[in-house]
């Protein structure tokens, strides 16, 4: 039934979220299922992801054993799985708290498992803290630290560690309504530890204030915390180890690619959780046409900040600009910059284009998985080109380094990085409740079917906080 | 094998006179350039006498280096005119065509050498100077760039001479009126792609060769030869008016005398 | 949401259609004032198009001054129309009703204002006029497409199509509220530009439609504009422009500067006509959170800038930089940057109480207005004062009274042409505040009452 009102056209929502017509009782149910019981693929799968965590980690170990500790080239593959979690995974919970600032209604269902991701912050820190070693102190090479003390350590060290903190503090203080919750739910002293930490919620007027400024404050620090620290990665282990790299629009590239892999993260879990999670009901159209928006919004911001970080050189014609190009974009690294801007730009532009598609529940499940596929490809690129070896103290590129193609181990490192993340959220999702209860009790309430004038339409009720 | 014009500056030999200034002046029909214009900072020069002081009173050296245009292999000037004005010839001359230019200023905006002029003003000469105009040369109205062109009204002549003597030209056929009048024969005109002439055997030979802003890959068709110092100043008072500690390489590539 | 509240049809029409139908005390008072300025801004392009551009204050190499500065000013004011109509169309904002038509008008008039700019500064602007636009190919040369200047004017003049005709497809129901109550001279324009529109249910589909997709097409158009405007000057190899962040940088300044002139428009169509009831406070409200977003995104940008900048210690760079944080006016400006564009308003911004007070609203977007104008001139100016090593050629650059003449003629012709527009076409659209007041609803949870919307699509 598809009419008009007022000039608008009103297509039918179709098929619906159906959780917003479920009763409080039955989003309960559904929201404490996995807390109450646990399936057997469920227990394969995280089997078969903590046996590639420990792959992941032997082959760690025996590179850093057979080639020591010195070499940066040897570390360019940990720099990359590094990068790669923290440009997709670290990304994820950024989704719930745009959502959030601007009160979007399809956010609600998808909330927790944006921000479940944050379960998996360790990954990355752990990483950085064997990364930060293999990175120059700042004496006689550029740097955005300018002397400070202990730069580039200390500062790093605070903002990666901070990211992980808040990463944890916020999944933890949203999740403090459903927590209580199953405490008050599940009786049969199966209820988890977690749950036990919710014990002085009891929803109170002024409780409730406190979690909603909370979850707001923490969201939006998380946000800027991460574009923070993606500036600081991007200045600290790619651009100051490629001489005379000083594409000042590369940092926000790096983190507006990131927001990117976050979506995409949250749109390949959604497709996860609806098919095999028992999501389906809460996991609608609306939902994936919300994420394929922002997914197409963020890869055509991808595709203009990578052209602004070659166009100007391409302009400047000058010697060691060309050589800069050459790099990152031409000879060393052309085959994966090829797969990085067909899938994260290319695929998003020319199939989400189609509202059809961008309604459908494949199109963005394929979409974003080409994202992250590409991402890895680009991470690839600039860490690998970072890392290999080259004398970063020139003040400008005088001949292409040599390129680091990824062998057997590398790839072992990444994909146990990438198993490890994957595996904590598993974890995770044992002890939270997914999707988030008080949010999806909220919506059900804030949302209405009513007669306008002669058809029937959504209304939504825009609380004013 | 087409011309490639060059020119060497040799600054151990360059005075500072600015005779090549007054002559270009004269050949280019340049408008005087009066106080007020200097004061403006408006100046029309197409070889400028740039001088810069080193060390510090008493020991103060005065440095010259006089600047045409550089003649740019790849001009950062030609692309960002939208009218093609600032366009390349195919003898390797970065040439400016008046009557396209609509004075946008841009190709003076990404020219590092600071070579091209704006007629700011409709160009005046005096009545009793109104008959010495090189009839050669166009008179530019306001509003339009100009630049230093290697002096191409003696290059036509140059050719249309060898042309009818059906041979090709000669290194000495012809110079610039900047090269002609250095009383020092600092400036050396002549064709860099012909191994016999001046220019090439002394860019072979030299050790001392070297192209300002060469950095910025655009290889100039001008070569300045370093200025030999018999008695340099010490190391730390010089360029003094650099302030030195923030343009170390201003040394390198401008290397002045 | 207090205020919002039920308006019968007729009243909401009247209300709006003041400005057409009456000329207050305050527009007179402004056609005189601002006919006034331009009046003195006519001489002065006229003084300077006799004389040359020797009457300003430019030199070598300080080839480009005050109105490439202003030109991307007003680039940037222009860069509201889209974010406020296209954007908060296309994300369904609710606050966006008053605001689109009168933000869409300031675009067109802004870039019509902008693009004199260049046209005026170059050498021999009646070849440019003549050669260039529109394209001659009888001479057999074609503009070269490499140069930013023949990008630039295409993506604005394209921008400014695109805004005319969205301002057109939007108002074509209201120009049809008017042919239905006017006489005259009137009633015939009104007919002919309302293109028979009858209030029928196709002709509502296909304006919507329309309008959808020219927001759709807008977007790339916006952010194409202003980084085309940046690339004019980082195309080139001068020291601080030749940076790959300013594409980006110049959209993000114009959309935080392009949106505080919005708020400056929409205090002052509430002084002027009297729309306290169209533009409230809930709408303040909402841009000021907005703002709050957008500025920090700029100041951002604006750190990545100087960051990288001084990043790898290029001496031809830091030569600029040291010039841009010692020397006078650049050290004022700097403080203009950061405390007007940034450091109070924002922090202003922050309280709930402050966005909803108008008065404070109207100051605090002037304000981010004199410091982003000052940001161009501190981004574009002093790159040319320390261009390389030359250091017998370094320069300062002061503007003649002449440009000063037409900069201030710019800031009155904008605010002039828009109220000759609102004595034609109502500065507020009607149909979509007409369309507000019926999406309006409530929703109840338990005891109390939440206002609601209905979804569009």
């Amino acid at each position: 039934m598809a009419t008009v009102t007022g000039g608008h056209h009103v297509p039918e929502p179709s098929p619906v979220t159906r959780a917003w017509d479920y009763t409080p009782g039955q989003l309960v149910r559904d929201g404490l299922q996995r807390l109450r019981a646990k399936g057997q693929w469920y227990r394969i799968s995280l089997i078969i992801l903590a046996i590639l965590t420990v792959i992941g980690i032997i082959a760690l170990i025996v590179q850093a054993i057979a080639s020591g500790w010195g070499d940066r080239e040897n570390w360019g593959y940990v720099a990359v799985a590094f990068g790669y979690i923290m440009s997709t995974v670290a990304a994820a919970p950024c989704v719930c708290v745009a959502g959030r600032l601007t009160r979007a209604h399809w956010r609600r269902p998808i909330d927790r498992i944006s921000e479940i991701w944050a379960a998996a912050m360790i990954v990355p820190a752990i990483l950085f803290l064997l990364l930060m070693w293999t990175v120059p102190n700042t004496h006689g090479r550029p740097t955005i630290w300018f002397g400070w003390w202990a730069a580039p350590y200390l500062w790093d060290a605070i903002l990666v560690l901070g990211l992980a903190f808040t990463g944890y503090a916020l999944l933890y203080v949203s999740s403090i309504p459903d927590l209580a919750i199953a405490r008050a739910q599940i009786e049969d002293g199966s209820a988890n530890w977690l749950t036990r930490k919710a014990e002085g919620f009891f929803g109170t007027q002024s409780q409730w204030r406190v979690i909603e400024r909370a979850v707001a404050y923490l969201g939006a620090f998380y946000v800027v915390m991460y574009i923070g620290t993606m500036t600081v990665i991007a200045a600290d282990f790619i651009m100051s180890l490629i001489p005379g790299y000083k594409s000042a629009i590369f940092p926000a590239y790096f983190a507006i690619s990131g927001f990117g892999g976050g979506v995409a993260v949250v749109v390949v879990t959604a497709s996860i959780m609806r098919l095999w999670g028992g999501a389906e009901d809460y996991l609608g159209r609306e939902q994936f046409f919300a994420l394929a928006k922002i997914q197409l919004a963020l890869g055509l911001l991808f595709a203009y900040f990578i052209w602004t970080d070659f166009v100007i050189p391409w302009y400047g014609r000058m010697p060691w600009e060309i050589l800069q190009i050459r790099l990152l974009y031409f000879d060393s690294y052309l085959w994966y910059f090829v797969a990085a801007f067909a899938l994260c730009f290319i695929s998003p532009l020319v199939l989400l284009m189609w509202t059809k598609l961008r309604r459908g529940r494949v199109g963005p499940f394929i979409v974003s998985s080409g994202v992250l596929i590409g991402l890895l490809a680009d991470r690839i690129r600039l860490f690998s080109s970072a890392f290999s070896d080259k004398d970063i103290t020139e003040d400008r590129l005088h001949a292409l380094p040599p390129v680091l193609h990824p062998g057997v181990l590398d790839w072992l490192i990444v994909i146990g990085a990438i198993a490890a993340c994957i595996a904590l959220v598993m974890l995770a999702m044992r002890l939270i409740p997914v999707p988030s209860i008080w949010e999806m009790t909220e919506g059900t309430r804030l949302r209405a079917r009513r007669r306008f004038h002669n058809v029937e339409v959504t209304i939504i009720g825009k609380p004013d906080y | 094998m087409a011309h490639r014009w060059g020119m060497t500056i040799d600054l151990d030999l360059c005075t500072g006179c600015q005779a090549c200034v007054v002559a270009c002046q004269a050949e280019n029909n340049i408008p005087i350039n009066t106080e007020e214009n200097f004061q403006q900072r408006r100046a029309i020069e197409w070889i400028r006498v740039e001088r810069y002081w080193e060390g510090e009173f008493p020991n103060v050296k005065a440095r010259y280096i006089p600047v045409p245009c550089m003649m740019c292999e790849n001009a950062p000037c030609e692309p960002v005119c939208p009218v093609y004005a600032s366009y390349h010839t195919d003898q390797g001359l970065n040439f400016q065509v008046y009557n396209r230019c609509i004075g946008t200023r841009y190709c003076s905006v990404n020219c590092h050498w600071h070579v091209r002029f704006f007629n700011f003003w409709e160009p005046k000469w005096p009545d009793s100077l109104k008959q010495q105009l090189n009839p050669l040369v166009a008179v530019r109205s306001r509003g339009v760039m100009e630049k230093c062109s290697f002096c191409i009204q003696r290059i036509d002549h140059a050719e249309q001479s060898a042309q009818l003597q059906g041979r090709d030209v000669k290194d000495g056929d012809f110079t610039t009126a900047c090269a002609q009048a250095c009383p020092t024969r600092a400036i050396v005109f002549g064709d860099l792609n012909n191994a016999d002439s001046e220019v090439a055997k002394t860019v072979a030979s030299t050790k001392r060769g070297y192209q300002l802003l060469a950095d910025l890959g655009t290889n100039p068709a001008v070569v300045y030869l370093k200025k030999i110092d018999a008695d340099p100043l010490p190391e730390d008072s010089k360029h003094k008016y650099f302030d030195s500690s923030q343009y170390t390489r201003v040394k390198e590539t401008v290397a002045v005398g | 949401m207090q205020e919002r509240r039920n308006l019968p049809q007729m009243e909401v029409i009247q209300e709006l259609l003041l400005p057409v139908t009456r000329t207050t005390m305050w527009m007179w008072i402004g056609f005189i004032v601002l006919g006034t300025i331009l009046a003195a801004f006519a001489f002065a392009v006229a003084w300077m198009f006799y004389w040359g551009i020797g009457v300003t204050g430019l030199n070598r190499p300080g080839m480009w001054g005050f109105m490439i500065v202003d030109f991307v000013f007003w680039i940037g004011i222009s860069h509201a129309g889209v974010m406020i109509s296209a954007i908060l169309r296309l994300t369904q904002a609710e606050w966006r009703r008053p605001v689109t038509r009168a933000a869409e008008v300031m675009t067109m008039f802004s870039l019509m204002t902008a693009m004199t700019l260049p046209f005026i500064h170059t050498g021999r602007p009646w070849r440019t006029a003549y050669w260039v636009f529109p394209y001659d190919f009888w001479r057999g040369i074609f503009p070269d497409v490499r140069s930013a200047l023949v990008m630039d004017p295409s993506a604005v003049f394209t921008y400014l199509t695109g805004t005319i005709l969205f301002i057109y497809i939007t108002t074509v129901p209201d120009i049809a509220t008017l042919r239905d109550r006017s006489t005259g001279w009137r009633k015939g324009l009104y007919r002919v530009l309302a293109l028979g529109w009858q209030n029928d249910e196709r002709q509502w589909m296909i304006q919507a439609a329309t309008g959808f997709l020219l927001a759709a097409l807008m977007l790339s158009i916006f952010v194409s504009v202003h980084s085309i405007v940046s690339w004019d000057f980082s195309f080139s190899l001068d020291p601080v422009w030749h940076t790959s962040v300013w594409a980006p940088y110049f959209v993000i300044g114009a959309v935080h500067s392009g949106v505080s002139a919005a708020v400056t428009l929409m205090v002052l169509m509430r002084w002027m006509f009297g729309f306290d009831k169209y533009i409230r406070e809930e709408h303040f409200d909402a841009i000021g959170r907005l703002l709050v977003v957008v500025a920090t995104a700029w100041v951002f940008f604006f750190m990545l800038d100087v960051f990288f900048a001084l990043f790898n210690q290029d001496p031809r760079e830091t030569a600029v930089m040291k010039m841009r944080f010692e020397q006078w006016p650049y050290t004022l400006m700097l403080v203009l940057i950061f405390v007007f564009g940034y450091f109070i308003p924002v922090p202003i911004w922050m309280f709930r109480k402050f966005r909803r007070n108008i008065k404070l609203m109207f100051w605090t977007s002037i304000m981010v207005n004199i410091g982003m104008w000052s940001e161009r001139y501190w981004l574009v100016v002093p790159g040319l004062e320390r261009k390389y090593e030359w250091t017998f050629d370094w320069n300062f650059y002061r503007p003649g009274i002449v440009e000063i003449t037409i900069i201030l003629g710019t800031f009155a012709l904008v605010p002039f042409l828009f109220m000759c527009f609102s004595k034609i076409f109502p500065p507020v659209s009607i149909w979509e505040e007409k369309e507000g007041q019926n999406f309006l609803q409530e929703i109840k949870v338990g005891k109390a009452s939440i206002p609601a919307i209905v979804r569009e699509f």
